[in-house]
């Protein structure tokens, strides 16, 4: 009985451990997915408005948003060598900047349209 | 103090201190990462008033809410970058974590943009209405 006790504390311990990072990994994916949508959304806003060069390029983010969501390590982030996000952080944020810069050239696109 | 073996980019960060807790160190990852989901937000919201401008003759001021509203979100994600950083080296060096110094202003943008749409909103309804 105790021995079964002890078996599950380790257990509980184990999982107590590995929840923050599946938090982490989990928090990755739902970034990479938003800024896959968010650059598909201008993606068809600018096909909509008749720029198809800005479309194409909003498509080619949406698919590197999700390269970069799919090339997060999963299973070693609480080790030392796992935990090395830079490079993750620094390619998402240029997906970012990139959509910044498609939607302020699509609102640019709107205003000199009206 | 750091492995010598320990090759993880940045060096400003990585090269100083000691190694936190990992648990400190995956919340600062995660908190970045808020931000910058915090940004795309921003730009989504860009590009849904650009999309509803597309469609009627909305007023230009809209088309420039959805212009700074891409901009700032753009600044926010580079921003979450730096934070990220500042965080991760102070959690190294047992320093007391640095401020979200962009917050105050992120709330007023979201409150005045908020302010503004819901007031353009009852002047329309209002418009309607005669």
């Amino acid at each position: 009985m105790s021995a079964s006790v002890s078996g599950a504390d380790r257990d509980g311990g184990r999982d107590a451990r590995r929840a923050p990072v599946d938090r982490t990994s989990l928090s990755w994916q739902r970034t990479a997915l938003q800024a896959s949508l968010v650059a598909l959304f201008a993606a068809l806003t600018a096909l909509r408005l008749g720029e198809p060069t800005v479309g194409v390029i909003a498509a080619v983010l949406a698919v590197a948003a999700v390269v970069a969501g799919a090339a997060t390590p999963r299973v070693k982030r609480a080790e030392l060598d796992g935990r090395d996000p830079w490079g993750l952080m620094l390619r998402t944020v240029l997906v970012l900047s990139a959509s910044a810069l498609v939607t302020v050239v699509l609102v640019v696109a709107v205003a000199l349209e009206l | 103090m750091t492995a010598p073996t320990d090759r993880r980019r940045p060096r400003s960060v990585y090269g100083v201190g000691d190694e936190p807790e990992v648990q400190a160190s995956l919340a600062n990852e995660r908190t970045a990462l808020s931000w910058i989901r915090t940004g795309l937000t921003l730009i989504a919201g860009g590009v849904a008033l650009a999309t509803l401008s597309g469609f009627g003759d909305l007023p230009l001021v809209v088309l420039v809410i959805a212009g700074l509203a891409a901009l700032g979100g753009g600044a926010l994600g580079v921003w979450a970058l730096v934070a990220w950083a500042r965080t991760e080296r102070a959690l190294r060096l047992r320093e007391p974590i640095p401020d979200p110094s962009v917050l105050p202003w992120v709330v007023a943008g979201v409150v005045a943009a908020g302010l503004f749409v819901a007031g353009f909103a009852a002047f329309e309804a209002i418009e309607l209405a005669r």
